[in-house]
Parts: C-alpha cells; structure tokens; sequence
C-alpha cells in the first residue's frame, strides 16, 4: 500500500478489500497445506497394504514383483495429486466431480496400459484347493495336518461370530441394568467395573490359561470364544452405559404409563434408540475376534484347531515362506471381511464416545 | 405384592448383570487371585504345585546390602524393565498422543468427508488382523533389497540398504505399535473435538482469534481430560502388550519387554518354555502396575454422572 | 460504526434455500430486529454478516465495501449467542479481554478497557468468577461485554434473552437498549419473540421462509402490516383474519355481508381486524362468547357469530361477561385491514365495516 492510499482513507477504516484477499489466500494456502501434510504422512501407512494387494496379483514362482508396485505408483500419484489440486483450485461441486471422473479414467487406463499384463490369479489358488502343501511340496512332506483354507475360514467365522454375539448380548443387558435400574451395590459394581477395565487379559494371559486348564476346555474352540468375550467386556458395558444414560427418562416413563412393564420399555422404546452403540460395538467386536492371535495359539497344545490367524502365521513362516505371491494372497484374502466391515459400518465407530471421562 | 416385587427384582437382576457377572469374574477376577497364589509357587510344565516359595521372585530380585532400597533387579529382569520404558515412553509421546493429536486436529480441520478419508486410512493398520500387520512390517523391513523400505531407501535416495530388525529393533516396535496407537488417540480426541459447542468456534472468530489461537484457547483446554485418558489408559495398554512385538521380531533378547518376557516364558507357541509360576510372578508386577494405573482413572472419571441414579424406582 | 448492506443475498444448504434473495440496509448506528418464526433464516443472515457462514450469492458491503470474502475475525463485529458461548476454561475477565489479545493493545490498556465494559454492564464484581460460577443473567452480561470491548463495527444479537426469565428479560431489554444508544453501534437483533422486536428496535425486518416479508419501524409493521403473515405474526394476541369473498355487494364472510370502503377488486379476501378494535354491543352482529381469559390488565374473549371465530379485548381485569353470554361486535372501517385472498398482500385504499 502506497503512503497516499493510506492518506486517503481515514485512520479507523480497514481496508476491506486487501483484507479479502488476504483471507481468499490464506484459506488456500492452509487447506493445501493441511492436505499434503496428511497425504505425506499417510503414504507410509497405505503404501505396504497396497504392496500386499499388487503382490498377490503379480507375483509369479515365489519372487517379489517390485517393479509392478512403482509403476502402479507412478500412474495412480499423479493422478491422486491431479485431483488434489483440481479440489483445492476449483470449488464448485461439478468441476470436482469431473476432475474425479477425469482421474479415475486416467488411472484405469494407465494400470490397464502398464501393468495389466502382469496381473494374474494364480496366487489364490489355496481357495479352491483343499490340500495346499502337498501341491507345493509333494505328497510326503506335510503329513496330513494343514488344513484347507476355509475350515480355518469357518473357524474364525464362529469364533468372531460366537464370541461377539454373547459379548454384544451381555454388555448390552449390563449397560441397560447399570444406567437405568436401581439397586443396591449399583456404585460399588460400577467402581469395581472401573478398576477391571483396567486388566486387559493380555495382562493375565498365564493365569486364564490355567483356569482353562483346570476347567478341561483346552484346546476347544469354546476356550478363545470365552476369553474373546471378556476382552473390553467392561470397556463395551461402559460404551452402552453411555448411549442409554443419552436416552431420555421422559419415553422410557411415557412407555411405562403406556402399559409396558420396564423389560417391554427396554425391548421396545431404549433398546432401539441404543442401536448406533450396538453397531459399533458389534463391528469392534467382531474386528477383535477375527484377527485373534494369542489366546487361540495360547489356549491349545498341539494344532488340534485352526482359524485364518495361525494359517497365516503358518503359511509365512513354516511351510511356504519363499512364495511371497502365495502369502501375500492368504493375507489379501485374510483382511477383506474386517476391511469390508469396517468400512461399511466406519461411521458408527466414529461417534464412539469413551466411557465416563470427564468433559 | 411385596414378594413379587422382591421377586422380579432379582430376575431382573439375574437376567441383565447375571451373564456379565458371571464372565468378570469366571475370566477376569479367578484369574487375578490364581495368579497372586502362583505367582508364590514352583509351577511349571507339568502345572503342578509342589511347594509354596518365594524363589520366583528371587529370579527377579537379589537381596544386596549395597542398593538403597537393600535389594536390586537381576539382570535380565532389569533390562526387561528398561526396554518396556524405553518402549512405552516413546510410544507412547511420539505416536497415541503427539501424533493422535495432530491427527485430530488436522482432519477435523478438513471439510467432513475429506478428514474422514484421512482418519480411515489410518485405521486401517487397527483394523487389519494383527498377524497381517505384523507380516507387513516384516516385508517392510526385509534386510534384503526386497524390502519395501529398502527400495525406497536405494531407488529412491541413493542410501544403502538397513537391517532394521538388527540394527534398530526398538524403533521397528515404536513405529509399528505406534501406527496403531496414533488412530485410537485421534477416534477419541476427534470425537471431543466434534463435542466442542460449534458456537465457541463462532465466537472466538468473530473475537478476532486465528485458526491456531483457536486451537490453543479453545480446543485445546476441552482436550484436557480426554488426553490425561489417552495418556493413562495407553501406558497400561502398552505395557502389557506384545502381540505385535512377538509377531514381529520373535523372542528377539533386543526387544524382549517385561510382557514378553513373561509370555516367552509360558504359553508363547513353539518357544514358551512353561515356567507359569515365573510369568505369574511377572504378571503379578503388572497387576501392581495396573492398580496405580486404576486409581489414576478413578480420577479422570466423572464419578457423578457415572453414578447418577436412575430415576425409575419400580423393577 | 458502520453503514451496512446485503445485496440479494442467497445462500443454500445444498439444495435447500435458506435465504432467498435478501436485501436490506442499516443506517449507522441503527437497532435494526430480524423478526421470524424459526427456521426463517434470521440466525443464518446474522451469521453471514459475521462473516461465519458465506453467501453463496449476492453482496454483503460494510461501509459500501464489499466484504464477503472477509474473514469473520477480520470485520471487527461482536456477537452474542444464545447459549452465551464463554469460553469454559477462562475467568470473565480473560473472556472479556480475549477480543483485544488479536489487537495491537498493551495488556494494561486491554484490561483497563475491560474493566470499563464490566462496569457499563455492571458486572465488575465478577471479573474472578469462571463462567460456571454465574447465573445466566450474569452470563449474558459477559457474553454483552465481550462483544462490545473490542468497539465492534457491528453487534450481532443472536436470540441473547430466550435463555433468560420473565423478569430479567425485561430489564435486559432496556439494558442492551442504554448501551446501545450509548455506544451507538449498529445492532441487529434477532430473535422469533415480536414483544422484543418492537420494544427495543428502530426498525423490525420480518422474515418468513428465507424471505423479507417486510420491513418498517415497529408502528408501521403493527398498524400497517403488508402480508397476511405480518399480520398474523406480530401483535399479541394475534389479529383476527376473516376470510371472504368480494362482490360488487360488498364481502361475503360466513353469512354475513360487509360493507365495503373503496373498490375492492371481486375475489377471494381475507379482512383483517385487531383485537383489541373490536367494539361491544354498539352497532355490529350478534355473537356468543366461547371462552374468557383474564389476562390481568385485561380479558381476552373468543366469541362465535356468523363472522366465524372472532377474539376480542376488553381493558376490565374481572371479565364482564361469562361463557355463553350474547354480545353485539362491531368494528369501524378505518380499523380494518384488507389482503388478496390468492397472493395475501395488503390491498391498498379499501376497507371494509359491518
């Protein structure tokens, strides 16, 4: 600004004009920053999970494809970048529409061009084959044991299934009688519940083995099923707590002038307004369940079980280590229900709020 | 009528905190007493108990005249203790809060869909099965020029290839606990921060504050209990982790934290050697720990509205 | 101070419309009221004006310059939300000089100011307090000396008494009318509360459905409204609208016929007649009372005739006739509103009598 603009304008007028301009380039320059810093910083979490998904496409005879994995970077990051910018350049919703349009063609075409040669099936080849390690190996080698990927499949199903249906199931009916039902002992349980939150089974790993020991339910399906249902037990009963101490007295106590009594006031009137915190809990459940590493492998003596978790373990590092392709698939295969789960569902668990902190 | 109502108070108390109850204390509360008895035994392989003895924890202490406290941690215990330190403080400060934090505060600063984008990505490393995560670190990482990293390093910056498992084993299990640390410390401040009324935003633009000032007068003081939370519930969390320690770097002696020791003592598949009573006298240290660590949230808790009574009186 | 202008302002939520082509203007230093039910729109053109939300069409000038792309920390304009908005974690006095923290003032000069504002407001004994130490008439006073430290361009009152009691509203609403007189800083008020709008402001904007209905000192809206729903919104209780159908025999409502002042076009129409105009057992139809309210100054009636439902005051605070009494209403012509019945506008130079 010139010494006789500033003349010309009395001393309490600001001027308006700049200061647009300033504000329109600073919303810019901020917004752009805050993207290419998270782009930068998720790069290296993103970068591996689609290494693993390009190998097991790509991978011939147990050797890594590198080259498949930069060559589908370099065509999929300028096109990401391209849209990027587009979006922060151009604000109106149809011209970002086109630009998403215009860069998910360009990447298409691009992988199509380079690498669509390079991709193939044959990695996931363990699906439809009941014996895996005789075809590799030979019908010697194995003795029997490994089994066919979908029992391991249909294991962890029930296990994750089994195991989150009960704890969905009892910390629900804990978190309705916690927040709503009068009793005496209700501030000592809840202390108490407090403190457990505390013992993550992790921590008493050894003494729960023992207890399942003694019970005679090692190596049984039934053992990680019951721990599997302890885990976040009091962490889950404090989440539903909170989602029924958000409902309303005044429908709960219209319901009951209705006529119900209060098991039929839960059923009808709470229980359906509780339903975003039964979502969530169920997918972190669930999520928990499948990928369950410790406590099936700790909770039996020989193989006398499997689940996806220790055949993966088992295919990497025992019995097919060198055919990445092979590993890289069961892997691919081993995420998608928790990824489809998640991503479906993702919203629920973003409204989690976390058990009694203060505000 | 009394009797009845007497009556369908107790089912109700059966049908709703029977099952919960039941498991706490089958799974939850046994364990912690079966563990205090063990802890003072000889158990091992043959999970029998021949005499009670205090010699486990003489594994990890020796009686010294010397030391101010009049005894001092054996060897190999002492340097489990220093790992797990070492492991949980920077974790813990670099990754589930440092790092959540910005993570909160950069997404929520994006318009809705943009920052939801962000925060999934870096979810998926919690939501991807754990022995798929730990494979992908061990790829990442491979010594040889396959390793991701080390193509990156090499093609990329010219460097020369690193073994991370040998050379920097402490920064391998810093970064991959911490990856997953960070997303839980930005779901929890994310969720706070959405919990801010969107009028002291309003008000603190039009009192002239920028975007930063906002966040240090606004955002940050409504952040201070959720963090206390994040910090304390996290060091407990780390502490007895080690799934993804052992899935990674195996009974490697350079990571072999306090929870990795009691778990490659006992129960780890293929190595653990059955010396229950030893882990449980670890796990007992840890139970210690973990009661500090309740206290600690006892005071975080709004204990007024955790125990408000409920307002029906009638079962 | 400052002159202020929205030129055919819009702005939609997504495809919704919440404004729909605004214009108005504040002379400096005017109390200008944003009057209308909820959902209107008022809160979201105070918020454009602070520069919190944008407009997705259309001008906002401060002064004649134009300042949409303005940051709202940059238009120096004070706001005062419903919920008071204090900064939880800070004293009144540190909420009080907030404000001044994103200026070029000494830290003394910030707090002598601050301690001028709490004394205008009369809140000086309070500096130490937090904002969960205070009453809600003690909140909005802060919330009132915040706003005004900075010596805004523009006061912005969003709906700042509906959280606060009978009694103290009232003194509140003198209270923000001294002090804004004093200060002479343009004010806009919103708020859905008509009593408000009138007392305190120089000029009521009424807003229904992202639109203006109209616009005038609060006499005008009251004694000539321009729309059906001016009518029918402010004044309480709320005037009496008989719809009929004009002829050139004057206008049919219900069984009986008025007669008409003027030449009012055939057609649908509605009459509209205040309360409080209605005369009682002069010249007039029969009618049967249905209802008597005291009101404590004076009775309100609802009365069925052959006009339909009609209500009337009367200034007696023990009502003098009972449910079911036969009164005789009338009205004169000079009292009496007439609006289109298909476009609910006012017809200009008609009226209409028993």
């Amino acid at each position: 600004m010139s010494g006789e603009e500033r003349m010309a304008r009395p001393v309490d007028q600001p001027d308006w004009e700049s200061l647009a301009r300033r504000a329109l380039t600073m919303a810019r320059i901020k917004r752009g920053a805050l993207i290419v810093f998270l782009t930068l910083v998720s790069v290296p979490v993103l970068l591996p999970f689609f290494w693993v998904v390009v190998i097991s496409f790509s991978a011939r005879t147990g050797g890594v494809e590198t080259a498949v994995l930069w060559k589908a970077c370099g065509v999929l990051a300028p096109c990401v970048l391209g849209y990027a910018a587009t979006h922060v350049v151009f604000p109106a919703p149809r011209q970002r529409m086109t630009a998403a349009l215009v860069a998910a063609g360009v990447a298409v075409a691009g992988l199509a061009l380079l690498v669509g040669s390079d991709l193939h099936f044959d990695n996931y080849r363990f699906l439809a084959n009941p014996n895996l390690v005789e075809d590799l190996r030979g019908a010697a080698t194995a003795g029997g044991q490994f089994p066919w990927v979908w029992d391991a499949f249909f294991n962890s199903l029930a296990v994750a299934a089994a195991s989150t249906f009960t704890k969905v199931l009892i910390a629900t009916l804990a978190g309705y009688y916690l927040s709503r039902f009068a009793f005496r002992g209700r501030s000592f349980f809840l202390q108490s519940l407090l403190i457990l939150e505390v013992f993550h089974p992790w921590m008493l790993t050894i003494p729960i083995f023992l207890v399942i020991f003694w019970v005679g339910l090692l190596n049984t399906l039934s053992a990680p099923i019951l721990v599997l249902t302890v885990i976040d037990m009091p962490f889950f009963i404090f989440i539903m707590k909170g989602f029924f101490d958000a409902v309303p007295w005044d429908i709960e106590m219209s319901a009951m002038t209705d006529g119900a009594t209060r098991r039929q006031a839960f059923w009808h009137v709470v229980l359906p307004q509780a339903k975003g915190g039964i979502i969530a809990i169920s997918v972190l459940g669930f999520i928990r369940g499948w990928e369950e590493y410790v406590f099936v492998t700790a909770l039996r003596t020989g193989n006398s079980y499997w689940v996806m978790s220790t055949y993966l373990y088992y295919v990497a590092e025992d019995v097919m280590g060198v055919d990445y392709g092979l590993v890289a698939a069961v892997s691919v295969f081993y995420m998608l229900p928790s990824l489809l789960l998640y991503l479906f569902l993702q919203k629920y668990l973003t409204q989690l709020t976390f058990g009694g902190v203060k505000g | 009528m009394r009797a009845s109502s007497t009556r369908r108070q107790a089912s109700n108390f059966a049908i709703f905190l029977g099952p919960a109850l039941a498991f706490l204390v089958a799974l939850l509360v046994v364990p912690i007493a079966v563990d205090l008895v063990v802890a003072f035994t000889d158990m091992a392989q043959t999970v029998t108990v021949d005499e009670f003895t205090t010699k486990q924890f003489k594994k990890i202490v020796r009686v010294s005249d010397d030391s101010l406290l009049g005894f001092e941690l054996r060897g190999s215990f002492y340097r489990a203790l220093t790992l797990t330190a070492i492991f949980v403080f920077f974790t813990l400060s670099i990754f589930n809060v440092t790092f959540g934090l910005v993570l909160a505060l950069t997404t929520t600063a994006l318009p809705d869909r943009l920052g939801a984008f962000f925060r999934a990505v870096w979810l998926l490393p919690r939501m991807a099965p754990s022995v798929v995560y730990a494979l992908l670190w061990i790829w990442v990482i491979d010594p040889t020029e396959r390793g991701l990293l080390n193509q990156v390093l090499v093609n990329l910056f010219g460097l020369e290839p690193v073994n991370m498992k040998l050379d920097h084993p402490m920064t391998v299990i810093v970064l991959s606990n911490g990856f997953i640390g960070a997303s839980i410390g930005m779901l929890i401040l994310t969720s706070s921060i959405r919990s801010i009324p969107q009028h002291l935003f309003y008000a603190a633009r039009a009192d002239g504050a920028g975007s930063l000032s906002i966040i240090r007068h606004v955002v940050m003081p409504a952040l201070r209990w959720p963090l206390s939370y994040i910090t304390v519930f996290q060091t407990l969390a780390l502490l007895v982790s080690f799934e993804y320690i052992f899935l990674i770097m195996g009974p490697s002696r350079s990571t072999m934290t306090m929870a990795m020791l009691a778990y490659t003592k006992t129960l780890a598949p293929s190595i653990g050697s059955g010396l229950y009573a030893y882990g449980a006298a670890i796990t007992l240290i840890l139970i210690v720990i973990g009661m500090v660590i309740a206290l600690l949230l006892y005071r975080l808790t709004n204990m007024k509205s955790l125990l408000a009574q409920p307002r029906i009186e009638v079962h | 101070m400052a002159r202020v202008d929205l030129k055919n302002v819009t702005k939609d939520w997504g495809t919704a419309k919440a404004i729909d082509d605004i214009s108005l203007s504040l002379e400096n230093g005017e109390f200008a009221a944003v009057l209308g039910p909820s959902g209107c729109g008022k809160s979201t053109t105070l918020f454009m004006l602070a520069g919190i939300y944008l407009p997705t069409s259309g001008d906002i000038l401060f002064d004649g310059a134009r300042v949409n792309d303005v940051e709202a920390r940059d238009r120096n304009v004070g706001i005062v939300f419903q919920s008071y908005a204090l900064y939880p974690n800070m004293t009144v006095l540190q909420n009080i000089t907030f404000p001044l923290r994103f200026k070029e003032i000494s830290r003394a000069d910030a707090e002598r100011s601050a301690r001028e504002i709490a004394e205008l407001v009369e809140i000086e004994g309070l500096l130490d307090r937090r904002p969960n130490q205070l009453s809600g008439g003690q909140q909005q006073r802060v919330a009132l000396a915040r706003a005004l430290v900075k010596k805004p361009n523009l006061l912005l009152l969003d709906e700042p008494l509906s959280n606060l009691d009978a009694t103290l509203r009232l003194s509140m609403r003198t209270e923000i009318r001294r002090l804004q007189r004093e200060l002479g800083v343009t004010t806009v008020l919103v708020t859905h509360d008509q009593i408000e709008a009138m007392t305190m402001a120089d000029r009521i904007v009424c807003m229904n459905q992202g639109r203006i209905e109209q616009e005038g000192t609060p006499e005008a809206l009251y004694s000539r409204p321009e729309t059906v729903f001016a009518a029918s919104f402010i004044g309480s209780p709320p005037m009496n609208l008989l719809a009929g159908e004009a002829s050139d025999g004057g206008i049919k409502v219900g069984e009986a016929v008025l007669d008409t002042a003027g030449d009012v076009p055939p057609g649908a129409v509605k009459v509209g007649i205040r309360p409080e105009h209605i005369t009682v057992n002069g010249e007039g139809v029969q009618a049967e009372i249905l209802i008597a309210e005291p009101l404590g100054r004076e009775t309100l009636y609802t009365a069925r005739s052959v006009l339909g439902t009609t209500r009337f005051l009367e200034p007696t605070s023990v009502p003098r006739f009972k449910v079911g009494d036969q009164v005789r209403l009338g009205f004169e012509p000079e009292h009496t509103i007439l609006f289109d019945g298909n476009h609910d506008r006012r017809l200009e130079g008609v009226r209409a009598h028993v």
